[in-house]
């Protein structure tokens, strides 16, 4: 299996930093942005099977973010919430609009790292059944 | 006859006969030229053509030579020479020496026929059958060349027609050798028959134009144009004489001749050449006489002509344009001037010669218009001095009447038409009755005496009147008063001309008169009015004095406490309130100095230095009661001066002000704690934003800590990695650290307003509790604060509560802002490092402008309910109030808000 890009975007370079050490040992690449928008630009260029992402940012704020890229349950990605505060409303929003998890700082690292896991591997289960479904369909038609 | 045409014609003549001169120069010396190249050209082109024929047959020349070098045949040949070998053999042989030849057939010649000869002039093989085995003998032309190539010659023959093929060829033959042996004897020969119509071919491909004629030596025709064919040996040059005659002198030359052997007869230009042959090949004395019609070759001297005429025709056209242009020039000026003389002829003097050149016509052009001018100025000398009297007589405003000595009148101006309403006609040639009153026979003997006519007399007596008033009849009828003047004109004999009468209007001086008289009679009853007015006038003065009475009353009466004290300050009158207040009895203190009642000496001298300036003082000042007991009081001191400006008394007007300062001390604690409440309430709101600043550092140091458990329990521990993190770690905590530490000052009440306070360190501080709340709504934060800023004596709790409320304030006003949403925070020195100026400038939504008078007032808030409190800016009014400082806003609705705080420096 290829190596797992995750996309961290936070204002805070400490957060990325120890986000960063927590993930070490998964053999991930990290790719990381300041804001929302270099978030995006990243986001469409490498394709990440994970984001993890801050709500509170300047220039573009993570629900901002999350209306730009509009996730489906079929998508590539998935989407992690790591955030300090967050309010019922903003819990709520996060969900509605297709967030995995949504964990709180300062964070517990195995937390974050199951949830990772998981997220991960959900994704890479859709691809083997799409494959399946793509084999079976191959072999009809013949 | 013309200048203009004299010229032109000249000019034209000249340029007929010289043009054409030229060109026919320039055709003859071109043409000369251009003819000799042709006929050179001609020339090298039969050259060329010659050269041609003579390397094809080079090629067979040496063509026939490689065939007789061919082993194969000479092996076979010298065999065959034997004669008694078998018939077999021998086939077999001549077979053999037959593909020789066939092979070299196609390389070499070509060939019409090519075979072998052995050495008894037997045909040994050939490439048709059958003349094998036939001899040689037979025809003349095979056994010349046979018997030469036995003598070890190369031989060719002249253009033959053998019997064999029946066609004209060339035959070519040479000698087959054994080079091995001593001797090179010779074993036989080959032979071939050339394709004549190679060189035919050639002289085919040539321009159809010309003629070509290839003529062996004896003058027969061998090669023609493919429709002269048949004259090819059958047929002589007509012409060779002629031609013969040139080649004696030079193997090549041209001339032109009539060509008398075609049927049209034409002239043609004749070039010819004598074979010269190439290499081995040496030529049979052959010649080339290439024919081409004069008119063709000549072409190009005819277009050249016809050019060179089309030039001339062009340039005698330019040439006499450009005369025609220039004698138009040369003679307008002078038909202009003949223009001019002739115009003056007929009288018209405004007549000029419009002449601009600047050449000999031109000064007589300006001449003659001087002398012009001259005439003109002259006679309009002449005509205006006339039109100046009329003029003179026009324009006068007094009305003038000519009378003749009839009595009727002669002439009249334009004023006396226009005053008496009549037209000029109406009035010339009519007596003088019709206008003048006829009334004074009553009224104005002097009238009277001049105007009646007979009357006459004395006028010419006297000679002249002067000013008499008399009355003149308009048309209408009207009666007008005018002033008279007049005068007899006579001749140097005494006769009497007639009589000049100017009379001026005087209804003018008739209405001032009446005028005059109505105004004496006003001033009457200006003098009645004024009588009136007197007697108000001490009425009011009676007034007044019940007025001084009711004031005199109102003092004695007075709330507040009035006394009056001469220059000397001894109080001269008290009021009975001033009596309470400093509890005195009645009548006590009239005589004692105003000393008495101040205690504090130096509040007495600022007093006096502020009276001797400005005459008054007025202030806050302790007071002394009889009983020795101070109190706070208001003071007005005021200079009471008498109607010529000299001061005479001093007036205190006092009122104690014990209930007030009490009111301010109250008021002053109830702010402190106002302030604290405030600041507890900024805390709440800009909570969230440390929580947020204290979170991130935190999230890092949580996230370290448990990863290095991890690594530990995993025996997976990197020293040098958790040395640089435990470094990072640290320095998160620092930045935990420093806000909590803030916090914890920010948040004790400290009234204490004497510490010095750096502004630039109050910035920082309230950044960093508002710096992530501005971050995060995307405004832009322009920190400006000069390097070397002066201390300000003040608290810097309270000032760090002012950049709070204000910082909050613009973020709050720039909510709503889309795009560049801009905060600056400028702090700067005046120039005498007295004040330092603080501006807090925001480019949101502003302030409207009837809101900006009431927003320092406490509870005065435009947001909703619930949602601020009110306090913010008027706790900062307060706090910059106590500090001695001032605060302003400037504000314009959607621009922007501005503050600008001035506080004074430590010294």
């Amino acid at each position: 299996m290829s190596e797992h890009k995750i996309l961290v975007i936070d204002d805070e370079p400490m957060v990325i930093e120890a986000v960063r050490k927590a993930l070490k040992r998964e053999g991930y690449e990290i790719l990381s942005a300041c804001n929302g928008e270099e978030g995006l630009r990243l986001y469409f260029e490498h394709q990440p099977v994970l984001v993890i992402l801050d709500l509170r940012m300047p220039v573009m704020d993570g629900l901002q973010f999350l209306d730009y890229i509009k996730l489906k349950p079929l998508d590539r990605s998935s989407v992690i919430v790591l955030t300090g505060h967050g309010s019922d409303y903003e819990i709520e929003q996060c969900f509605r609009k297709g967030v995995s998890a949504f964990i709180r700082k300062p964070f517990n690292i195995y937390e974050l790292i199951g949830q990772v896991r998981s997220c991960i591997a959900l994704k890479d289960m859709k691809e083997i059944i799409f494959d399946l479904i793509r084999a079976s369909f191959a072999e009809a038609e013949k | 006859m013309k200048f203009s045409t004299k010229f032109i014609f000249s000019i034209v003549a000249v340029t007929i006969i010289a043009a054409p001169l030229s060109g026919f120069v320039v055709f003859y010396s071109a043409s000369a030229l251009l003819r000799e190249n042709l006929i050179h050209n001609q020339l090298e082109f039969t050259q060329h053509t010659m050269d041609g024929i003579d390397r094809i047959l080079y090629n067979a020349y040496v063509g026939i030579q490689i065939v007789a070098s061919s082993n194969t045949i000479k092996e076979r040949l010298e065999i065959l020479n034997k004669k008694d070998i078998a018939d077999e053999l021998a086939a077999r042989y001549k077979k053999e020496i037959l593909m020789r030849l066939e092979k070299y057939f196609s390389f070499t010649g070509p060939w019409n026929l090519l075979f072998a000869v052995d050495k008894d002039g037997m045909i040994v093989t050939s490439d048709t059958e059958q003349e094998i085995g036939t001899r040689l003998n037979d025809e003349s032309d095979n056994k010349l060349a046979y018997e030469a190539a036995m003598r070890g010659e190369i031989y060719y023959s002249d253009l033959v027609i053998p019997k064999s093929i029946g066609k004209p060829t060339i035959i070519f033959a040479a000698p087959v050798r054994n080079e091995e042996k001593f001797g090179r004897p010779i074993l036989g020969a080959v032979v071939g028959y050339f394709v004549w119509h190679t060189v035919l071919q050639m002289i085919d491909e040539a321009d159809p134009v010309l003629r070509l004629h290839l003529f062996n030596r004896d003058g027969i025709i061998i090669g023609d144009r493919p429709e002269h064919r048949n004259r090819i040996l059958q047929q002589r040059l007509g012409y060779l004489n002629l031609v013969k005659k040139a080649f004696r002198e030079k193997p090549s030359g041209s001339s032109i001749y009539t060509d008398a052997h075609e049927a049209d007869k034409t002239s043609v230009l004749g070039s010819y050449v004598l074979q010269r042959g190439f290499l081995g090949y040496r030529g049979s004395g052959w010649g080339l006489l290439v024919e081409i019609p004069l008119d063709v070759i000549f072409a190009p001297v005819h277009q050249m002509a016809r050019n060179i005429a089309i030039v001339v025709m062009l340039v005698m056209g330019l040439i006499a344009g450009i005369f025609n242009f220039i004698s138009k020039k040369l003679t307008a000026p002078i038909a202009a001037l003949t223009k001019t003389t002739q115009a003056l002829g007929r009288g018209d003097f405004n007549a000029r010669a419009e002449v601009t050149t600047q050449d000999e016509i031109g000064v007589l052009a300006e001449a003659f218009n001087k002398m012009a001018q001259d005439l003109q100025k002259l006679r309009n000398d002449l005509v205006s001095s006339k039109d100046y009297t009329e003029n003179i007589i026009k324009s006068m405003n007094e009305s003038l009447i000519v009378i003749n000595p009839e009595g009727d009148i002669e002439s009249v101006n334009q004023a006396a038409t226009d005053f008496l309403k009549y037209s000029k006609e109406e009035l010339i040639g009519r007596p003088v009755g019709i206008i003048f009153e006829e009334e004074e026979e009553e009224e104005e003997e002097e009238v009277f005496f001049v105007f009646k006519g007979k009357g006459l007399d004395e006028l010419i007596q006297e000679g002249n009147i002067s000013g008499a008033e008399t009355i003149l009849r308009t048309r209408q009828g009207g009666k007008v008063p005018v002033l008279l003047s007049g005068s007899v004109m006579r001749d140097e004999n005494g006769v009497i001309l007639g009589i000049v009468c100017v009379a001026s209007d005087i209804a003018e001086l008739k209405k001032a008169e009446a005028e005059l008289k109505q105004h004496r009679d006003h001033l009457e009853d200006l003098v009645k009015e004024r009588t009136t007015a007197l007697e108000k006038e001490i009425n009011e003065r009676k007034n007044a004095e019940q007025k001084i009475k009711i004031f005199s009353h109102a003092v004695t009466g007075a709330i507040d406490a009035i006394a009056i004290a001469d220059m000397q300050r001894i109080i001269t009158y008290v009021n009975p309130a001033m009596e309470e207040l400093y509890g005195y009895e009645e009548g006590e203190m009239i005589g004692k100095s105003t000393a008495v009642l101040n205690p504090v000496s130096e509040r007495v001298k600022e007093m006096e230095s502020a009276m001797i300036e400005t005459a008054r003082w007025a202030g806050e000042i302790l007071q002394q009661k009889k009983s020795g007991e101070t109190f706070p009081a208001l003071l007005s001191l005021s200079t009471v001066r008498d109607e010529k400006g000299r001061p005479i008394a001093m007036m205190d007007a006092v009122r104690d002000n014990t209930e007030r300062v009490h009111a301010e001390k109250e008021l002053r604690k109830k702010q402190a704690q106002l302030l604290q409440a405030s600041k507890m309430a900024s805390l709440g709101e800009i909570s969230t934003g440390i929580a947020h600043e204290i979170n991130q550092p935190l999230t890092y140091i949580s996230g370290f800590i448990q990863t290095l458990a991890r690594d530990i329990r995993e025996n997976l521990l990197d020293f040098e990695e958790v040395k640089a993190d435990l470094k990072t770690s640290l320095r998160q905590v620092g930045r935990i650290t420093d806000i909590i530490q803030h916090l914890r000052t920010f948040g004790r009440s400290n009234a204490k307003l004497t510490e010095l306070v750096c502004l630039k360190t109050v910035v920082n501080n309230t950044l960093l509790l508002m710096g992530e709340r501005i971050r995060l709504r995307n405004i832009a934060l322009i920190r400006n604060v000069e390097s070397h800023l002066p201390a300000v004596r003040g608290n810097s709790n309270q000032l760090e509560q002012v950049f709070i409320n204000l910082l909050q304030n613009a973020t709050e006003a720039l909510r709503n802002h889309i795009g560049n949403a801009e905060l600056r925070v400028d702090i700067s020195v005046s120039e005498d490092r007295k004040t330092v100026i603080i501006t807090i400038t925001d480019n949101g939504e502003g302030i409207e402008q009837n809101h900006l008078d009431k927003i320092f007032e406490p509870f005065f808030t435009t947001r909703e309910v619930g949602k601020g409190t009110g306090l913010g800016l008027s706790i900062v009014y307060g706090i910059i109030r106590e500090h001695r400082g001032t605060i302003t806003c400037k504000s314009e609705k959607n621009k922007g808000a501005a503050f600008t705080i001035t506080l004074p420096t430590k010294g």
